[in-house]
Parts: structure tokens; sequence; C-alpha cells
């Protein structure tokens, strides 16, 4: 009896050695542990034995049983190990194939800048107006210091829709509205698209955009107006930008000047940009003109400053873009260089 | 305004050694943009006249010639010419080994084909200077008389330097090298030096009579002056090259010289042919109306009776202020001449010049404002100068003149903090003033008041606030101390505040852009054909037209912004970039009726729209299959998801023929909250597609953003969601095809309330497999309950009661259950 388990034992190791799947680990269990497996088929003849020899041979029978049972489960992880190291060797993918991802779209790079520099204005408490865009003659001229048939008008190529109706030249008509409709004091951030009646070229468009701030309040003075420029110009092109004044005329305000900043690509050194000069011009402001004031019905008590940016120009500063006409050409080619 | 350093001179005593770009610099610092500097004869430093010696051909080559040339030293140079004009004899302009000349060639020693070359002859080409100086081409060939060895450049009298600066239109004080000297010596702290000033000359009596018919506020000054037996002839080399070197023409010795007085001191003169004037009276007059004149220009006008002319008896014979006639023109033959020198209003001067196009030297003055208390002082420089140049007798002046008294003003210097801050002290201040020609003087008793007198130039300074920009600009600009504006803010946003549908736009536009839209800018302008592609009569009744277009292609603002982005897919789409998802955000324009307010209304309706354009596959095309293209449902999906973001519930799309006319009727829907109509979706009508010529559809939606975005601060708050599962009942039910999606949803949201969260639809079909003018469709109902776990009973009992609702309303079949 003992001979036939040990037989039985080495039967069932060679054969577990040659299983390949889980199946034929199946047919061995069945085979050597099933109810009527080959080690119940043995253990059949223990009625027939010795009785004193029924424990040693049952517990020697239970031993091989155990050893089976573990061989088998051994067995069944090592195959599923396989099974799953086959599954991850199909399973391995190209890496360097593109993902799907969805093709990105763009902002428009001018409402870009426009969004960027409305940030720095907000930051100093700056509130966002609109306006029309078709004007009054009052609010775009007459409210603004720029009477009829005076020269200041020259300096402006006006698109109308009759007399008195126009389409708004600068988005300064947006600070008589805002004087008119808010007392005193006002601290505002305006954006928007202007018309002039010029041909189109590379560096003129009959429309472009213009970003506007006004601030009145009791103590304004044009130190305010230099530090906001200063602020603007570090935030917008970098740290270290600096910037400088020069005298200049707006009819609008008084004193007027014109800012340039140190050249953005060469630092202030001098290079094609600047035309070697280290500074570009970059934007127009000024202390609001008392007679503003007085069109809009504003205290004498109070004084302010205003500015204006072109906001093509400083995309094509920033962007090294020499051709304002790729704006509004909307060639995606160009758009999505922008992301 | 262009001004020689040599000119300028006249008036200062700039230091010798001054850099003119200095100057410049200073200029373009306080206000007067210089916008360049020429140095005349710049890069003919070492260029010399030389004379042909000796001309052989080329060993080596056909073309060429060696020369030997004698720029009066005695070694003589070798030079290699590749121009056939030359001869032996001629003197022409060398430049010299180490020269750089103008058009940027730098002579170096050199060996051509061979044979040395110590030089260069120049044509005018190289030396950029005028073609016209001689017809042929090749070599510039200079007179017999001209001296060897002589520096070119003091040949052609080459010695100044030119600024050209931009006066700003407040400044017509400055049109003058007497008004730009002004402000040279303002920001050298050096006086002006007066010209002299001869009193006033005592003539013979004079026949001529001045008749004024416009009254004082047109015409506020007139003065004349008869000058008898002159002799026309060229002028003078200082005077021809003092005008060419400031862009005047020379013309002869009478009309240069008012020319010369108008740039010196800025007051535009005129002299007539005192012959061709029918009387010996002149009268300032409006013109009648269609009144036929000859400007000197020969350009034919038409008159109106706002037009201001001078006019003898009989005829119009100048346009006041603009130009003269040619009817008394001085020419070549002219003995006597009669000299006006005179103040026009600008309003009138202006009007005239623009309308018939003519704008003059004495017009810019005029509009600009002149000196009126020159005008006498200037005359009597002219007529000196003129007997001097051209000689005759001038008679006694005639006409009336006044003197204007100058304006006083009183400057706190609580005012100059006011506006800048730490400003100039008031002993600088009042330095500055003066400098600047304003008398200026501490206020008795008051010693921090500066008491100004007004210069009669300076029509622009009218309140203190002119003075302290006087200061600034002046005192320098870098001197300004500087802070960031603190304080003044109110805590709430301001009422017209667009702040927050500002911020909404900016979600959107990102929102676009991830989803893989780009976003395009249009002008607001177009055609009037290009509306007519795409809109029917009706909907081109309220159009905005511009009255002065730059073009017939941008002469109508738009009502809409489809064609705007239906020609951005059309440029892309040749450019062979076939799939397009394109937005723009910006106005349209219609007219509206209301103008009760002319200086505020501006009679048009002006809406901020989006609008969103999609062409082409609805995702990329990828490695593992090809894209599906984009329908009806993928923008609709696209709005979808904007109205969800900004928590916009119950849009409304209602199917309508009627949308718009560039929409497919069958694949187009109004969109509406409420009542309100804000907008339209669909696909582009294959009328619109043909004109344009796509190959795919294009679809398209416009939506108002006005009606969808808030100023109000908008809040989420929290819902409290049930605790307890969710359970999922699918339906399969076959209607009519008149039943449509969204009828069927409502219907069962309200039926099976309140444990219904969600209804999804999964399938839709209508085909074979269904009885013709049937749909079905396929939906998954999500049930669940604040209060309990739904028992199998209850969602039986909502099963049961959404089925027989859909049974009895809408005669609906299922065909099975899940």
């Amino acid at each position: 009896m003992e001979e036939k388990l040990k037989q039985l034992e080495s039967t069932f190791l060679s054969k577990i050695s040659d299983v390949q799947t889980e199946h034929e680990l199946g047919s061995l269990r069945a085979q050597f542990l099933g109810k009527s497996g080959s080690l119940s088929e043995v253990l059949k003849g223990l009625k027939d034995i010795d009785p004193k020899l029924r424990p040693v041979v049952g517990s020697l029978a239970n031993q091989i049983r155990d050893r089976m049972e573990s061989g088998i489960k051994a067995k069944q992880a090592d195959l599923e190990s396989l099974e799953i190291a086959k599954k991850i060797q199909e399973e391995k993918i190209d890496v360097s194939l593109p993902g799907r991802i969805r093709w990105m779209g763009t902002v428009h790079p001018l409402v870009q800048v426009q969004d960027r520099i409305v940030d720095i204005f907000s930051r100093l408490g700056f509130s966002y107006i609109q306006g029309p865009e078709i004007e009054t003659d009052f609010c775009n001229f007459e409210a603004l210091n720029i009477p009829k048939n005076h020269p200041s008008r020259d300096m402006q190529d006006t698109l109308y829709i009759d007399e008195n109706r126009l389409l708004r030249t600068q988005t300064s008509s947006m600070q008589i509205r805002a004087m008119l409709s808010e007392p005193p004091p006002v601290r505002l951030v305006m954006t928007g698209a202007v018309f002039r009646s010029e041909a189109v070229d590379a560096t003129h468009s009959a429309m472009f955009h213009q970003l506007e701030c006004l601030c009145v309040d009791e103590n304004v003075t044009m130190e305010d107006l230099k530090g906001t420029l200063e602020f603007f110009a570090r935030e917008m092109f970098g740290n270290k930008t600096k910037i400088r004044l020069r005298g200049s005329f707006f009819p609008f305000t008084e004193p007027s000047v014109e800012v340039d900043c140190t050249c953005v690509f060469c630092s202030g050194k001098g290079c094609k940009v600047c035309k070697k000069s280290g500074w570009i011009e970059i934007l127009g402001a000024g202390m609001v003109n008392p007679a503003v004031f007085e069109k809009v019905g504003y205290p004498s008590t109070v004084s302010g400053f205003a500015l204006g940016i072109g906001i093509e120009r400083v995309a094509m500063l920033l962007h090294d873009i020499s051709d304002i006409r790729l704006f509004y050409e909307n060639d995606i080619r160009f758009l999505r260089q922008f992301l | 305004m262009k001004v020689s350093l040599s000119w300028l001179r006249d008036y200062i005593d700039l230091p010798n050694d001054v850099r003119p770009e200095e100057v410049a610099s200073k200029l373009t610092f306080s206000g007067f943009e210089v916008e360049s500097v020429e140095v005349q004869g710049a890069g003919l430093e070492q260029v010399v006249i030389g004379q042909i010696i000796e001309k052989e051909k080329h060993p080596n080559a056909d073309r060429l010639s060696v020369t030997k040339i004698d720029i009066g030293e005695e070694t003589k140079l070798n030079i290699v010419c590749g121009a056939s004009n030359i001869k032996v004899g001629q003197k022409i302009p060398v430049a010299l080994i180490g020269a750089t000349i103008p058009n940027g060639l730098t002579l170096k020693p050199t060996k051509i084909r061979s044979v040395a070359s110590e030089g260069m002859l120049c044509s005018l080409d190289e030396l950029l200077l005028p073609k016209e100086w001689q017809s042929e081409d090749g070599i510039f060939i200079l007179p017999e008389t001209v001296k060897v060895g002589q520096k070119f450049k003091d040949y052609l009298g080459y010695s100044d330097t030119i600024l050209d600066i931009s006066v700003t239109p407040n400044r017509g004080d400055a049109l003058s090298v007497m008004g730009i000297a002004r402000e040279v010596a303002a920001l050298y702290s050096l006086p002006v030096k007066a010209k002299e000033e001869k009193p006033s000359l005592k003539g013979k009596k004079s026949q001529f009579k001045i008749e004024n018919l416009v009254g004082e506020e047109f015409c506020p000054q007139y003065l004349g002056c008869e000058i008898r037996g002159v002799k026309i002839a060229e002028s003078p080399d200082w005077l021809k090259t003092r005008l060419e070197a400031v862009g005047l023409r020379s013309i002869n010795n009478i009309v240069d010289c008012t020319a010369y007085i108008m740039w010196d001191m800025g007051q535009p003169m005129h002299a007539f042919d005192l012959d061709k004037l029918s009387s010996s009276k002149v009268k300032i007059r409006y013109a009648q109306d269609k009144e036929n004149f000859e400007t000197l220009a020969n350009k034919k006008v038409e008159l109106e009776s706002t037009d201001l002319v001078i006019a003898d008896e009989k005829k119009a014979i100048a346009l006041a202020g603009v130009i003269g006639g040619a009817n008394s023109e001085v020419s070549d033959q002219t003995k006597n001449i009669f000299l006006e020198c005179a103040e026009f209003s600008a309003v009138s001067v202006r009007k005239t010049g623009r309308r018939i196009a003519t704008l003059t030297d004495a017009g810019y003055r005029f509009e600009r404002g002149i000196d009126p208390n020159r005008v006498g002082i200037a005359l009597d420089r002219a007529i000196e100068m003129i007997i001097s140049l051209a000689g005759g007798e001038a008679f006694e002046k005639v006409g009336f003149s006044k003197n204007f008294e100058r304006e006083s003003m009183r400057l706190p210097m609580s005012d100059v903090a006011k506006l800048l801050g730490r400003g100039p002290d008031i002993h600088r201040a009042t330095q500055i003033l003066r400098s600047l020609g304003f008398s200026a003087e501490v206020a008795a008793g008051e010693p921090e008041v500066i008491k100004v007198q007004v210069p009669s130039w300076r029509k622009d300074i009218s309140r203190p606030t002119d003075l302290i920009e006087e200061l600034v600009r002046v005192w320098g600009f870098e001197n300004l101390e500087s802070k960031v504006p603190v304080g003044g803010v109110a805590a709430d946003e301001p009422e017209i505040s667009k702040r927050r549908s500002y911020f909404q736009t900016r979600r959107i536009r990102r929102h676009l852009a991830s989803l893989g839209f780009n976003e395009c800018l249009n002008y607001a302008f177009t055609s009037y054909d290009e509306l007519t592609k795409v809109l029917a009569k009706d909907e081109l009744s309220k159009l905005v037209k511009i009255l002065n277009p730059v073009s017939e292609d941008y002469a109508v603002m738009k009502p809409n912004l489809l064609s705007g982005l239906l020609h951005n897919a059309k440029y892309n789409m040749a450019h062979r970039q076939k799939d397009l998802r394109l937005f723009e955000i910006r106005k349209v324009f219609e007219q509206s009726e209301k103008r009760a307010d002319p200086k505020l209304d501006t009679g048009t309706k002006e809406s901020f729209v989006l609008a969103i354009l999609w062409s082409g596959a609805e995702n990329d095309e990828v490695w593992d299959g090809k894209a599906k293209q984009a329908d009806f449902y993928s923008l609709k999906g696209v709005l979808d998801s904007i109205f969800a973001m900004l928590g916009q519930k119950g849009v409304q799309y209602q199917a309508s023929n009627l949308a718009h006319s560039y929409f497919h009727p069958g694949q187009a829907a109004l969109l509406s909250i409420g009542k309100k109509s804000i907008g339209g979706i669909g696909r582009i009508h294959p009328i619109v597609k043909m004109r344009f010529e796509f190959e795919s559809n294009v679809y398209y939606c416009e939506i108002d953003l006005d009606s969808i975005l808030t100023d109000k601060a908008k809040i989420a708050r929290f819902k409290e969601f049930s605790k307890f599962p969710r359970v999922e009942r699918d339906f399969s039910v076959l209607v009519s095809d008149t039943i449509q999606a969204d009828e069927l949803k409502s219907f069962v949201l309200q039926e099976a309330k309140p444990f219904i969260q969600e209804l999804v639809f999964f399938d839709v079909y209508k085909g074979e497999r269904v009885p013709a003018g049937h749909t079905s469709y396929a939906f998954r109902i999500f049930l669940s309950s604040q209060e309990n776990t739904l028992a199998d009973k209850e969602i039986q009992e909502i099963q049961d009661k959404v089925m027989k609702g859909l049974s009895s309303k809408y005669n609906a079949k299922f065909a099975g259950l899940t």
C-alpha cells in the first residue's frame, strides 16, 4: 500500500511538471485527487490492510494528498503568472504613436494681448467698461475738446455715418459716456475696435484696437500717471523695463505725453526693431484736460489721468509680427501659433 | 516743418559745437518730435573733384577703361571705370580710398582684373543725388569751370543740417523758423535775437482802397502795399539755398520773398500782379454761389457763398488765406505788384481749403493761427526784402490792422502741485515761462502765485493747466517722481462695469479654444454685395451705411458675422485646410429708431454676438480610424456646453425654416429663452454653399451674447443629492415623426417626477425596420429618491405610469423593455 502511494506521488510529480495549461491542471487534479481519482482508488484498499498499520498509511496518504494539493496550487499560480506575462506581452503598444487628443484651438492673439493688459490694470483697481462703436460727434470729438473745424480733427481721418454720427476713432469716447453716468472717483479700463479712413497696408488698418485707462479723483497727479505707466511696462514687458515720457499733444489731455519703453528685443542696447535707439514708442497718455471735465460736469476739484494703447502695436512688438493685415486674414496657420 | 540749423542761428547763438542730434533730442522730449536730422553732404566728405587726364582700354576687359585722374595733387590716381560716358578732360566727382559714400559703399584699394584701382568715379545714383541733374546715365560730368581738387560737398554748397520737425496742431506758432528758435532758446536757456525791425516805411500815398465786406470775425486784419517798378529775376543763391534746404521751390525773387518771410516768421502773404487787377480797390467778400475760380495751381473750382475771396471790382483774385488766382499771378513780365499780408479766420480757411482739396503752406498756418501782432511787421520786412532784391518803389501801406491785448493769467503754485506732484519750484517756473516769451513774475503779496502774460502768438494757452504743460515739458518729464495710485476706488464695482460679462466672454473664448475652435477677427464693415450673397432682401433693410467709406468693400456695417466667417473658411480651404472650426465674438449693427438726444443716442442697435462655424471633421483624423464629419448636433453640443457653463437653463431650440434665409430650411433652429429670441443655428443653405464653392457642409450659429451674459454676481448653490442608490430603466418607443425628441423628454420628465434625475437618448432610428412615418427612440431614465432606496414596486409603478402616459398621449408603441 505504501509502495502504491509513493508510486502514485512520483507519477503525479512527473505529470505535473509537464502540465502547460489550466485545463491540463484541472484534469490532472481530477485524475489524482478527484472522487474517483487515483488517490481515492488506492485508499479504497485501506480497509483491506492490517488495522494497526492503517493510521500510518492513512497519515501518509493525507500527507501525499496535501503535497499534491499544494503542488497543484503552486502550479496554478505559476500558470497564472505565465498567463499574465503572456497577456502583457501581447498588449504591448507603441507609446510613440500620437495621443488621441482633439486639436487645440486658439484665442485670437489681439484678444490675448488685450486680456493681458486688462488684467494688469485690474490689479490696480480699474473696472472694465464698454461703449458703442458707432458714436456721436459729441462723445468722440466735441466733449474731448476737439471742436468742429479744428485742425486737431486732422489727426484722425474719420468714417462718418452722417453729419453727426461716426465710427469712433478712439476708445476715449467711452471716457465721456462713463463720466456722464458715473460720478467721481472713477478708475476705468476700456477696450475695443476703433476706425479710421485709411487705406490698408502692412502698417495701417481701417479698423484696429485700442485700450484706454481713465483715473479721476481728488488728488491724482502726473506722478500717479508715471507710476502707473512704469507698473504697466514692467508687468507687460518684464521687470527691467524702463519708460520715458516725451511731450506731445492730445486735445483731451494737458499735459500730454508719448511714452517709450526700453526695447523689448535688445533691452535698450539698440537693435533693428528700435532703430538702434534702444526705445520703442508704446502709448500716449496725459492729464485729463479741464475742458473735458467741464463737458461732463465734473467738479473743478478733481484731476485725473488717461492713457491709450494700440493693441495691434503691442501684439506686433511682442510676437515679432511686421504686417498688421495678418491679424485680420484669419489664416489658421497664423492663428494656431498663439496657443 | 523743416528748419536748417544755419537759419536757426539767425535767431539764437547756439554754441558751435552743439550736436544737431542733441538739439533734435531736446526738441523731441519737449513735444516737438524731430522726425529726421539730415546732415547735408553726409558721405561726401571724401569725395573730391577730379579731372580725367588719360583714358585707355583695360588690357583684360573690353568694357572697362583705365583712367589717370588729377585731383589737384602731385600723384595722379589710377582708377578703373566701367562707365561709357567719360572722356579725357572731363571733370567728375572722385571717391577716394577710405570713403564711405552715400549708397553705403566703402572704398578700399583693389585690383580689377589685375589692374590696380585707387578710387572710384561716381554717378549721381551712387551719391544718392537727384537723377534730374543729368540726363544721361553713367558718371556725373561736372561743368568745365569747377576747380580740380575742391571738395565735392563744398562745390554743392552742402554744409547745413536740416531738422524735420513734426509740429502738433495746437502749435501753429511754431510753424516758422522763429517759432522753433523760441523753443530751442527755452531748452538751452538762451535769448532769442530780435531781427531788426525798421520803423514802418513812409512811401508815397497809395490810391488803393481796401473794403472788408465780411466783418472782423472773418478778416480781422488786412494790410496791403503797392510796389511799382520791380524787376522779376531769379533769386540770389543764398535765398535759393535756404529755401531749397527746407524743401521749398524757388520761383522768382518776388514769390521767394513772400515764401521766405512766411517760413521765417510764420506769416503767409501773397503778391498780385497789380496790372492784372481791374481796379485799385480790393474787397474781401463772400464768393457768389457757383462763382468760378482758377487757382494759380491751375485748378478750376466752383465756389460757395460761404467761401471768402479777395476780389477787385470785377473778379475774385484769390481765395482768402488759401491760394491766389491764376488771373492775377506774378509772372516774368510783372512790373508792379500788390502785396497782401492779412489775418483770416481759421475756420473759413479750413473749410474752403478742405472742400476744394487745396492744402497750402499758407492755409496750414492760418488754420493753426498766426501771430496777430506781427502782421504789420511781416509786411514791412517783406517790402524791404523785395525792394532790395527786385528794386521798385513801395507806396504807403493801406488797409486795417490792430494790436491784440495779451491775456493775463494767474498761476498758483498749488495748481502746479495738484497736477504734477513735485514739479519745478516757483523760481524755475518763472524762468521757464520767461524763456518761452511769456512775461512772468511773482504776484505782489502772493509769494506762491505767478502772474503771467501770454504772448500774442500762443493761442493755445487759455488756462493755467496749459501753462503747467509748458513748465513740465521744458523742466523735463524725467524729473517727475512716480507712484502708483492707491485709494479712491469704490469697494463695489461701479454700475457701468462690464467686468463680469467680460470675464464670462473670456471663459467662452477659452472654452471654444479648448474644443478646437480658432478665434477670428474681421472688420466691422463689408460690402453691400457681400451681404446680398447671404441675406434675403428684407434682412437688408436696417443696414447702417458709411457715408465716406475707404472703399465699397468697407461700406456697410455688418448685421451679422456670417459673411466674415464664411470668407475665413473659404480662405483657409483655399490654403488646403479642410477641417475648420472658427468663431468670432464682436458687435453687429442695425438701425434703430430712437434718437432723442443727439449728443448721446447713436440711432444704432449694437449687439454683441458669438458666431461659430464648423465644417469638415468632427474630430481629428487619427491613426486608428476615420474621423466623423461634423453635423448639426456637433455644433449644437458645443452651444449646449456654453449654455451649461453659464448656468443658462431653458434655452429652446425650435425647428424653423424661418430662422434665417442662409440656413438649410430642414436643418435650422431658432434659439430662444422664454419668448426672447437669442439666435439661430443650422446648416448653411445649399445655395449659399454653392455661391461660396464649399465642398463640404458648413454649420453655423450666431448667438446674442447680451442675452446670455450677466453683470450680476452669480454664485452656485449646493443642492443635496440623494444618498440612496440610483436605478436605471431603458425604454424603446415607436412614435409618429410629428413627435419631437424634446417633447417626449419633457413629457417623461413630468410623468416620472419627483424620482427622475435624468433622461438620456441612446438610440434614434428611422428607416426600413420601423413603419413609415415613425421614429423609434430608445432612452434611459435614472431614478432615485431623497428618502429611501426605491422598492421594486415603486419602480414598477413609475415605469407603468410613463408607458401608459406615452401610449395614451402619443400613441406610442413599445418595442421591448429591459
